[in-house]
């Protein structure tokens, strides 16, 4: 299998409005008025970064890889790997109406382009059509070999591989339990609901990935299903909900599924997008 | 007919003293001497150490026939119930004849260890001594008289009337009646020793009873005043620009719940004509609480909080109260089919632990076309025990079930309950939320 995994990462801004200070009078008598406010025009400074480096000496470098010598070919069971790259996550947001996306765009990519999307039924009621995850370069996607399921996780503290791989198992990760992983979603992601309702991947301001208050809150389960916020642990969470998070750094660790795989088989993204959204 | 001092009865309060000054309260249009809303007299009930700079301190005496054994009168304060209502306020003093013999008591001026004192009440020259009383018994509204006494050349000079005297009295009644005494025209009221005298000298019925409530000496033709003062929640030091709106410091921001860094003073100082009034705070506007002037169908969560104290409390000296209530604020949405919904005390509430979710003392701010009991701050309305007082409110949940948070003024010398302020700041955009609310004072 040859190695390539490329990723580019896009951000962009936009502007939010400020405005002034008023005061009123409050008098004796029977009838009153008292003016509260309440003025944050100064607030909402943002500050954003993420670094990619190598776990094995904390190198820095633009692509996050797999050790594919430990990958088995023609696995046709779950085989879930840690990648040997991590992000370094680093905010300081006081503006509550800015939200960072995390998603693919494989469906508008050049070289590993999505054009089938693989079908996960995960609820008698709906059906999630997914494009997400590292994308054969030649079938485009698709059900059967045509893809690897990518996940995601943020822990506090920065883990060495061996942690990594002692006490983080990447498959049960996404499924259950308090150590959450997310799927990455495609923005063509939808799920199709048997009542015929379709809904567009979860990717809305509410349900950020990096959203300050929601921490990992862009939850997915088992194919790339987004169906809402998940609660997040506390030991996983840089930005746990109830917490004041105003200055964190976070280390986003990566997993990939290599069921399926063959010689010879290329899979791979450039469009994993961080979008910074203002409200 | 003058009473031997020869005893104090115990009463049911205790206060811890107070280092601080004291302004008087005797030039007020209102000056209240038994009562749960209204200021005046501080009752310190049986503390013997009284500071001497509160020019405003009473204590409660009974006078009675040293040679009856036992003693032939006793006193109590009366907590409402749904069968037995007082007419202002949680609580009313009900005075009972033990033997077939004279006694009377009163709230006397008092400093320093119990020593006698005056303070000066010519304010309420032409004014009036105005209660409520009741009794079940013929006797006593027969023969009972009421009154005050002076201080006058050194010799205390009591004035007394008959209640079956008294303007608007009724001997036939036995529930709660409304009575005024005219402050005899021509005495000298500078040196007033007791506020409000009781006594019955003759056809004395043995267990007979009588109930007082809201005594107060009342100026004549004073309009009523509602007096609403911005303090700050830091140090409890006033405003000294009265105008400038109630705020949140920024840090506050993206926090959640928080509370505004100054909270209203509210004094109610005036006959209202009776004792069914309300203090009502609602938005001037449409909205439920602060919304963004660039953006005004978005709106923070505003919610209030009235308290008799300072808060967190704690005692006069300064030292902490265990049983106490906080600005801190939880929000519980009860996900877990709890039954509670609401704005819940967060802080270390009364016996039952930091964080309880079972104190509701908050409420969301209401609309101006709301006119539920949901902006009802403060009230006492007759006929409702639990809702007099300083604040007691019904707060219905999702599932009817319903949460009542009372808050008495009886026990703090000052009735002035502070309202506070909260508002949920953490989906809060980078602007500026205001709102114009209104306090009202209505009365019947």
């Amino acid at each position: 299998m040859k190695k390539n995994l490329g990723l580019f990462f896009i951000s962009f801004a936009l502007l939010f409005c400020s405005n002034i200070i008023c005061a009123a009078v409050i008098s004796s008598g029977t009838v009153g008025t008292v003016d509260i406010v309440a003025d944050f025009s100064n607030m909402g400074s943002v500050d954003f970064s993420f670094e990619l480096k190598n776990i094995a000496d904390d190198s820095s470098t633009d692509t996050i890889n797999w050790k594919i010598q430990d990958v088995a070919l023609r696995q046709d069971a779950p085989q879930w790997k840690w990648s040997t790259t991590y992000a370094v996550v680093k905010a300081t947001v006081t503006d509550p109406t800015v939200s960072y996306y995390l998603y693919q765009k494989n469906t508008e990519s050049t070289v590993y382009k999505s054009t089938a999307a693989r079908i996960v039924q995960v609820y008698t009621s709906s059906v999630t059509f997914a494009h997400s995850g590292l994308v054969h370069e030649e079938k485009q996607g698709g059900d059967y070999g045509g893809y690897i399921a990518l996940s995601y996780f943020f822990s506090a503290n920065k883990l060495s591989s061996s942690e990594l791989q002692r006490e983080y198992d990447p498959e049960t990760m996404t499924q259950s339990g308090d150590k959450v992983a997310r799927y990455f979603t495609d923005e063509a992601d939808y799920v199709a609901y048997y009542n015929g309702t379709v809904l567009k991947s979860e990717i809305t301001s509410t349900e950020a990935n990096f959203k300050r208050e929601y921490a990992v809150i862009a939850c997915a389960s088992a194919g790339g299903l987004v169906f809402g916020p998940y609660g997040a642990d506390g030991s996983f969470a840089p930005w746990a909900p109830n917490e004041v998070q105003r200055s964190k750094t976070a280390y986003m660790y990566f997993g990939g599924n290599f069921m399926n795989v063959f010689r010879g088989d290329i899979f791979g993204t450039d469009k994993i997008v961080i979008e910074k959204v203002v409200e | 007919m003058n009473f031997k001092k020869v005893l104090s009865l115990s009463f049911v309060f205790l206060f811890a003293t107070a280092s601080v000054a004291f302004p008087a309260n005797n030039t007020r249009n209102v000056y209240s001497v038994y009562s749960d809303n209204f200021n005046g007299a501080h009752f310190y009930g049986v503390n013997d150490n009284i500071p001497e700079s509160d020019t405003d301190a009473i204590k409660f005496d009974i006078w009675e026939d040293q040679w009856t054994p036992g003693g032939t009168m006793t006193s109590e304060s009366v907590e409402s119930s749904a069968g037995d209502l007082a007419p202002e306020g949680n609580r009313y003093m009900r005075f009972k004849w033990k033997q077939y013999t004279w006694a009377g008591c009163g709230y006397t001026r008092k400093k320093g260890t119990t020593t006698n004192a005056n303070i000066d009440m010519s304010a309420y020259a032409g004014g009036t001594i105005k209660f409520s009383v009741r009794s079940t018994s013929s006797a006593v509204l027969q023969n009972c008289e009421i009154g005050f006494s002076i201080v006058n050349s050194g010799t205390e000079v009591q004035k007394w009337q008959y209640l079956k005297n008294l303007s608007g009295f009724d001997s036939t009644s036995t529930t709660w009646q409304e009575l005024t005494y005219n402050i005899p025209t021509g005495t000298s009221l500078s040196q007033v020793r007791s506020f409000f005298i009781v006594r019955q000298t003759a056809n004395v019925v043995q267990n007979d009873t009588l109930d007082i409530d809201n005594i107060r000496w009342v100026k004549s033709a004073e309009p009523a005043e509602f007096s609403v003062i911005r303090k700050k929640v830091s140090d409890n030091s006033e405003v000294s620009d009265q105008t400038t709106p109630i705020s949140f410091s920024e840090d506050t921001f993206g926090q959640g719940w928080a509370v505004a860094d100054q909270y209203l003073e509210l004094d109610i100082d005036g006959d209202l004509g009776g004792n069914n009034w309300k203090v009502r705070f609602y938005t001037n506007n449409d909205k439920e609480g602060l919304y963004n002037i660039a953006d005004t169908s978005d709106v923070l969560p505003t919610a209030w909080k009235i308290s008799c104290s300072t808060l967190p409390y704690t005692n006069y000296d300064g030292s902490a109260i265990t049983d106490y209530n906080s600005l801190e604020i939880g929000e519980n949405w009860a996900p877990d089919g709890e039954t509670l919904y609401g704005l819940y005390d967060a802080g270390k509430v009364r016996v039952l632990g930091e964080g309880a979710k079972t104190w509701y003392p908050w409420f969301f701010v209401k609309a101006k076309d709301d006119s539920s009991q949901a902006s009802i701050v403060w009230q006492n309305v007759p006929g409702n025990p639990s809702q007099s007082g300083c604040h007691t409110f019904e707060n219905t949940d999702a599932g009817g079930v319903t949460t009542q948070y009372y808050d008495a003024l009886t026990d703090f010398y000052e009735r002035k309950p502070k309202l506070f302020f909260a508002c949920n700041t953490g989906n809060a955009k980078a602007s500026k939320y205001t709102a114009s609310f209104i306090i009202s004072l209505s009365y019947e």
